[in-house]
């Protein structure tokens, strides 16, 4: 009767192990590989398995990013594991503005122009203003409503 | 309606650089990856931004975040384009992202 208690209860545990949700990770290791520079970036893990992600860690702060990432120069994140999970993703606040553009001019002019860019990732996170792109041979601008 | 996932322009009408006075708002309408954007004469003044990135803010609801992913090895942020990703922090304090579904 004992052992007869004893599985059931077993197999009424399982399916609430089952639905353990992911636990949420450590913050990733960051390391920067290179020179470093002054680029302050925050990176986020997450960890996720079969049925989705976890919650992201709380984000840590590189405040020595290269100012140029690129193969040599780069910040290598490391998760920290989490059981159960299948594979883990890094997040990033970086977020760059293009630094020119492929410009055509419609209507022509004397007038000169200068042109900055901004982009966004997401909601809220702005790139640093880039540019700018001087544009000559534009015709004098007009308001629009 | 489109999200807003495009850059900006700040149209600078007078012929010389300088700080920045305006912008045009871009919109991605369709969500193709290319922006191409139009000045047709914006007003300057027509909407005041700051410039100016802030880091810290969390990553949450559709947006160009992810660096990549792994089975548990290092990954490098080697400026690559970050990938587009919807997510959102569970203990988030904002209202519109409480029915929010990952994907």
């Amino acid at each position: 009767m004992t052992i007869r208690l004893l599985f059931v209860s077993l197999l009424m545990a399982v399916p609430v192990l089952a639905q353990t949700p992911l636990e949420r990770p450590a913050p990733p290791k960051a390391e920067v590989r290179g020179t470093p520079g002054k680029r302050v970036v925050c990176f986020w893990a997450f960890a996720r398995d079969a049925r989705g992600h976890s919650q992201y860690s709380d984000a840590v702060v590189v405040s020595n990013a290269p100012d140029v990432l690129s193969e040599a120069n780069a910040v290598v994140l490391t998760p920290a594991p989490v059981a159960g999970a299948m594979e883990y993703g890094i997040l990033s606040s970086r977020c760059e503005a293009p630094s020119d553009a492929k410009v055509e001019v419609g209507a022509k002019g004397d007038r000169t122009f200068y042109y900055w860019f901004q982009a966004r990732n997401g909601r809220t996170v702005w790139s640093p203003v880039a540019g700018p792109v001087k544009v000559a041979g534009c015709a004098a601008a007009r308001r629009t409503g | 309606m489109g999200h807003d996932r495009g850059g900006v322009l700040l149209p600078l009408p007078h012929g010389e650089p300088g700080p920045a006075r305006g912008l045009a708002r871009v919109r991605d309408p369709d969500g193709g990856k290319e922006l191409a954007w139009s000045d047709k004469g914006l007003t300057p003044d027509s909407r005041i931004i700051s410039p100016a990135g802030n880091a810290s803010e969390k990553p949450e609801g559709i947006g160009t975040y992810l660096v990549g992913t792994s089975k548990g090895d290092s990954i490098a942020d080697k400026g690559q384009t970050l990938q587009s990703v919807a997510i959102y922090d569970m203990n988030t304090t904002d209202p519109a992202y409480t029915a929010f579904v990952p994907r």
